[in-house]
């Protein structure tokens, strides 16, 4: 997969980036999930953090780019900024019509709304919160303008069955929250760990997954493939949203706002695991690549991390599996790090996607018995997680409240 | 102000059959000022629960969004 930017990766850590952004694969459950999330909570202003965020992001890794590709030329550097766009199935924009006046923009194919569609059916009012945040943050980069430069809005979004997905940028400061890239923040020194005898081969899978032609597609700017629609998205994204959510929950109703946003944030992680690592489970590329070397369920746990460990999330390490409990210690996850390097050490456990996802591969494949191909729908997880013998989760070393790596546990 | 006793605390159960995986957690976080008002901790609802009309009011709107169809209660 050819792009006229470098994608950066970091083999050791498991962990990709561009721009000196760290990007990672989530899906379209996941973002619709978290973004529902945030929006539940209509008595905090949570637009303002899911536009602030894309802001933050896209400003600094185009500029980062900019400056290390030595694009000068607006056109250049719009051209680049489209094809990133594309590239990570955010969907397909055109900057040609903003200038350094601002400007509207529109385009008939979005990660964000046709997520929203397809997940949650039609929305009341536009969703794409995060392309609003990346063009108001893009544009200042194209225009070498502070990162605020730009107020953002929605005018029009598919969906809430618009023909199109209407934004306008305008100039004279913003109408979201202005953070800092804390770019790919600091690693810890990362040691390996003994695992039980696994027959799948890491590297292998590692590398064959790095190779999948997985970018936007050239006509949707959408990734369609495991059976969701992927984005190659930002981890500090993810992170600026979730933990400035819960930061807002707690400023303004103490502990039980902490005690209400974890179980949502946690199950963000749960629906994508279902999805995404079900998606892959069943893929053509499993059963030919990973599937001919398993012949017991432990062994799907350790070809499921070995795809995890492709994904951008830090480096996952299954050492204990058996039907009653796993155990994963995952170096440098992805919200540790942008945890530390945004807000310094946690004082509680923050890894909310890494225990949801955990959590997952264990329902999945001891609950769901996903080696028999069931239908990932709506009605399955239900019948699955709203039993009472799914796993649970409990993270008992944490990275972000300075550990050497977090450590997950998931139990029956 | 109070009253509705149990009232609250069939909205959760009807949302618990009705909703999806997780529907009590996301009404929780839709009434949490309500709730916070009226020193309501919904982990501890039970059927000698009571709360005031608007609480019981924003928990029946939330339920029915969160479901996807009306509450009854």
């Amino acid at each position: 997969m050819t792009t006229s930017f470098p994608v950066d990766l970091d083999a050791p850590h498991r962990r990709c980036l561009v721009g000196n952004e760290p990007v990672i694969f989530h899906c379209h459950h996941f973002n619709t999930y978290l973004q529902q999330t945030l929006l539940d909570a209509e008595y905090l202003d949570t637009p303002k953090i899911l536009v602030g965020a894309a802001n933050e992001a896209a400003f600094h890794q185009l500029t980062s780019l900019f400056d290390r590709q030595a694009v000068q030329a607006v056109p250049e550097r719009k051209k680049l900024a489209e094809e990133l766009y594309r590239w990570a199935g955010f969907g397909k924009i055109d900057l040609s019509s903003l200038t350094a006046e601002g400007g509207t923009v529109s385009t008939d194919y979005s990660h964000y709304s046709q997520a929203w569609k397809v997940k949650l059916g039609k929305a009341s009012k536009p969703v794409d919160f995060f392309t609003s945040g990346w063009l108001a943050g893009a544009l200042s980069a194209v225009y070498d303008l502070p990162q605020d430069a730009f107020s953002a809005t929605q005018l029009k979004c598919m969906a809430k069955e618009d023909e199109l997905n209407v934004f306008s940028l305008t100039p004279g400061g913003p109408n979201y929250a202005v953070y800092t890239s804390p770019a790919g923040g600091t690693l810890s020194k990362q040691v390996i760990q003994e695992t039980p005898v696994s027959p799948v081969d890491e590297d292998a899978v590692f590398q064959a997954l790095g190779e999948l032609p997985l970018a936007g597609d050239p006509d949707t700017g959408l990734i369609e493939a495991f059976g969701v629609i992927l984005t190659r998205h930002y981890a500090n994204y993810y992170n600026r949203i979730s933990f400035e959510f819960e930061r807002e929950l707690a400023a303004t109703f103490g502990m039980e706002g902490l005690e209400i946003a974890e179980p949502l944030l946690v199950e963000s992680g749960h629906v994508c695991a279902f999805n995404t690592f079900g998606g892959i489970m069943k893929s053509m590329e499993w059963q030919g690549l990973i599937q001919p070397q398993l012949s017991t369920k432990e062994h799907w746990v350790q070809g499921m991390v070995a795809c995890i460990n492709a994904l951008g999330w830090g480096r996952w390490q299954a050492v204990e599996i058996s039907p009653g409990i796993a155990k994963f210690i995952i170096h440098n996850d992805y919200e540790s790090i942008g945890y530390r390097a945004m807000y310094g050490r946690a004082d509680h456990n923050i890894s909310y996607l890494a225990k949801g996802a955990a959590m997952g591969i264990m329902d999945l494949i001891y609950i769901g018995h996903i080696e028999d191909g069931p239908t990932l729908d709506p009605a399955f997880y239900n019948q699955l997680f709203k039993a009472e013998h799914s796993y649970r989760g409990e993270v008992v070393k944490s990275l972000a409240m300075g550990d050497a790596y977090t450590e997950i546990h998931v139990l029956q | 102000m109070v009253g509705n006793q149990g009232k609250l605390f069939k909205v959760l159960e009807w949302l618990e059959d009705e909703g999806e995986v997780k529907a009590v957690a996301r009404l929780r976080m839709k009434i949490l000022p309500f709730t916070v008002q009226e020193s309501i901790v919904i982990s501890r609802i039970d059927r000698k629960t009571t709360c005031s009309g608007a609480l019981l009011a924003a928990a029946r709107n939330a339920a029915s969004e969160i479901a996807g169809k009306r509450c009854p209660v």
